[in-house]
C-alpha cells in the first residue's frame, strides 16, 4: 500500500482531541464577538457615524478610565452572579429564562423585611438581605419548578411568564405597601444601614467580592462534586440519571432554585450597592442580559465571569459613545443581539469546519 | 494505484462472477490516536450477502458509516462501479443508491410509521402527502410480506416491528447497496430468521448487494454468501465464500482463539432474595416470582410482552399499579435509585443508551454513575476494570466514542463491580461479540456461584437454556409457571409464541 498512504500510524500528533476541542470552545465566541463588531461597524456607518471613532470612544472609555473600569465591574457583578446560576442550569438542560423576575422578587422581599428592621447594624442587615434575596428568588423560581415537576409545564414558558407577573407585583408594591411616604415617586424607602460598603481604589461595593467567591466555588462544584456530576449527567442524558442517581424531580427543581437564588442575591446587591431603593429601575434587564452572558461564557463559571466583564465593558463603552457622539441606543442593542447570533452561528460553522478538515485529509491522498 | 483487485480470491470463483457494486481501497479512519480502521480493502458485489464479522470495536460500524456518508475516511478511497465515490452525507449516499440501517434505532418514537418514512426522504421528495406515504409503506411492506400499520406510533411498536420499519425506510429509496448494521441483534431467533429470509429474497429477486453485520455466527452460515473478518480495524480474513465453514470455525477466525465454554460450579440455592407478588404495571399484567440466593431465574419471551414494564418496575422507574417487590426484606417500590444501588441491586438495562450511559461524559465518569460520593475523586481502579472487561476505549474519552458492544461492556463492568446482591440483567449480551458474551455469561454464573441472585431477561432462548436454573416465560404481560430443568426447548419456544 505504498502508493496511497504515507501518513504515520498516529496522524494527529501534537494536540490531543480534548485540547483541540477546548481551543475551539474558546476561540469561537471570541471570533463571533469580532464578527459582530464588524457588522456593527457597518450599521454605525449606515447611521452616518464613523465606526472607527465610535469604537475608539467605546474602548478607551471602558479600558482606560477609572470610572470606566468601575462602571464595568459594577455592571458585571449582577450579570456574572445570575449567569453562573443560569449557566449551570443550562448545563443540566434545565432552561430558566426568567431570572429577571427572580431578581425582582428577591429585591422586593429583602426591602420589605429590611425596611421594617432598619435600625439594626449593617453587619446583621447585609447577610440578612443576601439570604432574603436568595429566598425570594428561589421561591419565585420554584413555582416554575413545581409546575414542571408536577404538571410537566415547560420551564422556558413558565419562567418567562413569571417575569410578567413579577413586574406588576413590583409596581404595585412600590406604590402601596412598600412606598416611601416621604417621596412622590413610586419607590420604596432607602435600604439604609444595609447599604453595601465600598472598597478599594475603584470605590466598588463589596458585591463584586461575592462574584470572586461564587465563580471559583461554582467551578469547583461543577468539576469535583457529586452535584456537579449530576448537573453534567442530567444535561448529557437525564434518563440515565433517573435510572441510577436521583428521582426525576430533583435536578430540575435544584437547578431552578439555584438559579433563582443567585438572581435574587443579585437583586439585593443591586438594591443595596447601587440603587439604594426598589423602584421601577429595579428591573433593569440584567436577568435577560445574563442569558446572553451564560451562552457567551459557555455555561462555565469562569467563562461566564470573562463574558460578563467583556459584555459590560461593551455596554459601558456604548454608553460613552452615546453620550459623546449621540450613538442611538438601539444600535448598541443590535450589536448585542448580533453577538448572540454570531456565537450560535459560530458553533455551527466550527463543527462544519472540523468535518471539512476530515474530508480534506481524505482528499489530500488522492493519487 | 493498481487496478487489479488485490483480494486473494481462493474460493471466490463463483462469487466473483458478480459485478462489483462498491469497492473499498485502503480505507483508514483514525480518531485522535485511536485507529478504528487500518487500510481496509473490500469488494461488495451485486447479488450476494456479504457478512462482516469482528469483535466489539473491530471497526464494523465505522466502515458502514463511511460507506453511507455519515463519516469520512482519514485516507483511502471508495468506488461505486468505476466512479470515485466520496459521500459527504447520507443523502449523497442515497443518491448513489447506498442505504444504511444503523446499529441503533434512528426512528422518531413520537411520530407514526408513515411520518418516519417521510422524514427520512430527501427534501424534494418529502412533499408527498401522509396518505401517499402510508400507501407507499404498505406497498413496500406487502412486497416483503411485512404487515405494518402506517398509522401506528413508532413508540408503540415492538422492537421487531421497529426493525422491520427501519428496513423499509432504507428500502424506500430503492437502493442497490443495502448496509445492515446488526439488524438482528434485538430479534428472537424466529424473527431473525424471517428477516434473513427477506434479505435473501432482496438479493435473489433484484440482485441487490447486501452487507450484513452480525454477532450471531449461525446467521452467517445460513444467510450469507461471503464473509469477511475484521480485527482491530484490519482485515484479518478477506471476503471469501462462507462455503463449508461452520459457526465454530468462524468464531475461531474472529477471536483468534477458541471461545471457552462456560460452566456453573455451585448450584446450591439459598434463602429467598427477591419476592415479587401480584405485580402489575403498564403492559405487565401479572407477575409472581421469587429468586433465591445463588439462583439464576431466566425470563424468556419475545420483546414487547411486558419485559420493559417488569424491568422498569423492579428498579422503581415505573410505579406498580398492584402488588409489591421485596428485595432482601425491603420493599423496592418508591426506592431512590442510589438507595437501590447501595442495597446491592445492580441493573443492566435492555436499553443501555437511554438508561445506563451518559454519552457526552468520559468513560471513567460513566463508571461512577450511581456510585458517586459527595466529593468526586479520581478512581484509581477505573483503568483496571476497563481492562478486565477488555473495554476498547480511552478512560478520558466520552462514552459516545465507544462501539456499541464496548458501551455494553462498560455498563456490565460498572454494575458487577461493587459486589451486588442481585443483578437484574436485561438482554445483557445483546450486541456483544461471542467472546465478550461468553465472558459476561461466565461472570454472571460466577456471581450466582458465590451466592448472588440473578434475574436474566432474554429473547435469546438458547442463552437462557444454557445459563438459567429455572425459566419462566413472559407472554402478553403474564409470567408463566416456573419451568425446571431439564428444559424442553420445543415447549418453551411454543410458550414464547403463546401456545401452551
Ligand atoms: N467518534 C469516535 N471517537 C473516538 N473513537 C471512536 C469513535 N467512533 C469509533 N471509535 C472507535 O473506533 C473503534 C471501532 O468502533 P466501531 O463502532 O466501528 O466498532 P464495531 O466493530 O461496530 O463494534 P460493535 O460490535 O461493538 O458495534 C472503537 O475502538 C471505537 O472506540
Ligand atoms: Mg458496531
Amino acid at each position: 500500500m505504498t502508493t496511497i498512504d504515507a501518513r504515520p500510524a498516529t496522524p494527529t500528533r501534537g494536540l490531543s482531541h480534548a485540547t483541540r476541542a477546548r481551543i475551539t470552545t474558546v476561540l469561537t465566541p471570541v471570533a463571533s464577538v469580532m464578527a459582530a463588531l464588524l457588522v456593527g461597524a457597518v450599521l454605525i456607518a449606515f447611521a452616518g457615524e464613523n465606526p472607527v471613532d465610535i469604537y475608539r470612544t467605546m474602548f478607551s472609555e471602558a479600558l482606560f478610565t477609572r470610572s470606566g473600569w468601575r462602571e464595568t465591574l459594577l455592571q458585571a457583578t449582577p450579570l456574572a452572579l445570575i449567569a453562573v446560576g443560569l449557566g449551570l442550569g443550562f448545563r443540566a438542560g434545565v432552561w430558566n429564562i426568567g431570572a429577571e423576575g427572580q431578581l425582582i422578587v428577591g429585591a422586593v422581599l429583602s426591602i420589605a423585611v429590611i425596611g421594617s428592621v432598619n435600625d439594626a447594624p449593617g453587619i446583621v442587615l447585609i447577610p440578612l438581605g443576601l439570604v432574603l434575596g436568595a429566598v425570594g428568588g428561589a421561591l419565585w423560581a420554584s413555582i416554575a419548578g413545581y409546575l414542571a415537576v408536577r404538571h410537566g409545564v415547560n420551564t422556558v414558558i413558565s419562567t418567562l411568564l413569571l417575569v410578567f407577573i413579577a413586574e406588576p407585583l413590583l409596581n404595585w408594591a412600590v406604590r402601596s405597601p412598600l412606598k416611601d411616604p416621604e417621596s412622590f415617586l413610586p419607590q420604596s424607602r432607602v435600604i439604609g444601614n444595609a447599604t453595601l460598603p465600598q472598597m478599594g481604589f475603584l470605590d466598588l461595593h463589596i458585591g463584586f467580592l461575592l462574584v470572586l467567591i461564587v465563580v471559583p466555588v461554582a467551578s469547583y462544584v461543577l468539576r469535583r462534586t457529586r452535584f456537579g456530576f449530576l448537573i453534567r449527567a442530567h444535561g448529557g442524558n437525564r434518563f440515565a440519571v433517573y435510572a441510577n442517581e436521583t428521582r426525576e424531580s430533583v435536578m430540575p427543581m435544584a437547578m431552578l432554585v439555584l438559579g433563582g437564588s443567585l438572581a435574587g442575591i443579585a437583586g439585593f446587591i443591586q438594591l443595596a450597592g447601587v440603587q439604594t431603593r426598589v423602584g421601577s429601575g429595579t428591573a433593569a434587564g440584567f436577568g435577560f442580559t445574563a442569558i446572553i452572558v451564560a451562552i457567551l461564557g459557555r455555561n462555565d463559571p469562569v467563562g461566564v465571569l470573562i463574558a460578563a466583564v467583556a459584555l459590560s465593558a461593551m455596554l459601558v463603552g456604548a454608553e460613552a459613545a452615546q453620550r459623546d457622539s449621540g450613538l442611538p441606543v438601539a444600535l448598541v442593542q443590535s450589536v448585542q443581539a448580533l453577538v448572540v447570533i454570531f456565537v450560535a452561528a459560530g458553533d455551527a460553522v466550527a463543527s462544519r469546519v472540523s468535518a471539512r478538515r476530515a474530508r480534506r485529509r481524505s482528499r489530500a491522498v488522492l493519487p | 494505484m493498481d487496478s487489479s483487485p488485490r483480494l486473494r480470491s481462493g474460493a471466490v470463483t463463483d462469487a466473483s462472477e458478480h459485478r462489483v457494486a462498491l469497492r473499498v481501497r485502503g480505507v483508514s479512519r483514525s480518531f485522535a490516536d485511536v485507529r478504528a480502521l487500518a487500510d481496509v480493502d473490500l469488494d461488495i458485489r451485486y447479488g450476494e450477502v456479504l457478512a462482516v464479522l469482528g469483535e466489539n470495536g473491530a471497526g464494523k460500524t465505522t466502515l458502514m458509516r463511511i460507506l453511507s456518508g455519515l463519516d469520512q475516511p482519514t485516507s483511502g478511497e471508495l468506488y461505486r462501479g468505476e466512479e470515485r465515490y466520496a459521500p459527504r452525507a447520507p443523502r449523497e449516499a442515497v443518491e448513489h443508491g447506498v442505504a444504511l440501517v444503523q446499529q441503533h434505532f434512528a426512528l422518531v418514537p413520537t411520530m407514526t410509521a408513515a411520518e418516519n418514512l417521510l422524514l427520512f426522504r430527501a427534501q424534494r421528495d418529502r412533499r408527498t402527502s401522509r396518505e401517499q406515504a402510508a400507501r407507499d409503506l404498505r406497498t413496500l411492506g406487502a412486497d416483503l410480506g411485512f404487515d405494518i400499520d402506517p398509522g401506528a406510533r413508532v413508540g408503540d411498536l415492538s422492537v421487531g416491528e421497529r426493525q422491520r420499519l427501519e428496513l423499509l425506510r432504507a428500502l424506500d429509496a430503492d437502493p442497490e447497496v443495502l448496509l445492515l448494521d446488526e439488524p438482528t441483534a434485538v430479534l428472537t431467533d424466529a424473527e431473525a430468521d424471517s428477516l434473513l429470509e427477506v434479505i435473501r429474497r432482496l438479493v435473489a429477486d433484484s440482485g441487490r448487494a447486501v452487507v450484513l453485520i452480525t454477532h450471531r455466527l449461525r446467521e452467517v452460515v445460513t444467510g450469507a454468501d461471503r464473509v469477511m473478518v475484521l480485527r482491530n480495524g484490519e482485515v484479518v480474513s478477506p471476503a471469501a465464500a462462507v462455503g463449508e465453514r461452520d459457526a465454530d470455525q468462524l468464531a475461531h477466525e474472529m477471536v483468534g482463539a477458541e471461545v471457552p465454554a462456560i460452566a456453573r460450579h455451585n448450584a446450591a440455592r439459598g434463602e429467598v432474595l427477591v419476592s415479587v407478588d401480584g405485580l402489575a404495571a403498564s403492559r405487565l399484567r401479572h407477575a409472581d416470582f421469587q429468586v433465591h440466593r445463588g439462583e439464576i431465574l431466566g425470563i424468556a419471551g419475545v420483546d414487547g410482552n411486558g419485559q420493559v414494564a417488569l424491568e422498569s418496575a423492579m428498579v422503581g422507574l415505573l410505579r406498580p399499579e398492584q402488588g409489591r417487590i421485596v428485595v432482601h426484606g425491603k420493599e423496592l417500590g418508591g426506592v431512590r435509585p442510589r438507595e437501590r444501588i447501595a442495597d446491592g441491586v445492580a441493573y443492566i438495562p435492555s436499553d443501555r443508551h437511554e438508561r445506563a450511559v451518559v454519552g457526552p461524559m468520559r468513560c471513567d465518569e460513566n463508571l461512577l454513575l450511581g456510585r458517586t460520593r459527595r466529593r468526586l475523586r479520581p478512581d484509581p481502579g477505573a483503568a483496571e476494570v476497563m481492562a478486565a472487561w477488555s473495554v476498547k476505549g480511552e478512560l478520558d474519552h466520552p462514552a459516545d466514542s465507544l462501539s456499541g458492544g464496548n458501551a455494553q461492556k462498560l455498563v456490565c463492568a460498572r454494575e458487577l463491580r461493587d459486589d451486588p446482591r442481585l443483578v437484574l440483567a436485561c438482554q445483557p449480551t445483546r450486541g456483544l461479540d461471542p467472546g465478550a458474551a461468553g465472558q459476561l455469561r461466565q461472570a454472571l454464573l460466577d456471581f450466582a456461584d458465590a451466592g448472588g441472585g440473578v434475574v436474566w431477561m432474554s429473547a435469546d432462548l438458547d442463552e437462557l437454556l444454557e445459563v438459567a436454573d429455572r425459566i419462566r416465560v413472559m407472554f402478553h404481560g403474564r409470567l408463566g409457571e416456573a419451568i425446571e430443568p431439564p428444559f424442553d426447548r420445543g415447549s418453551i419456544g411454543l410458550a414464547m409464541a403463546g401456545v401452551s
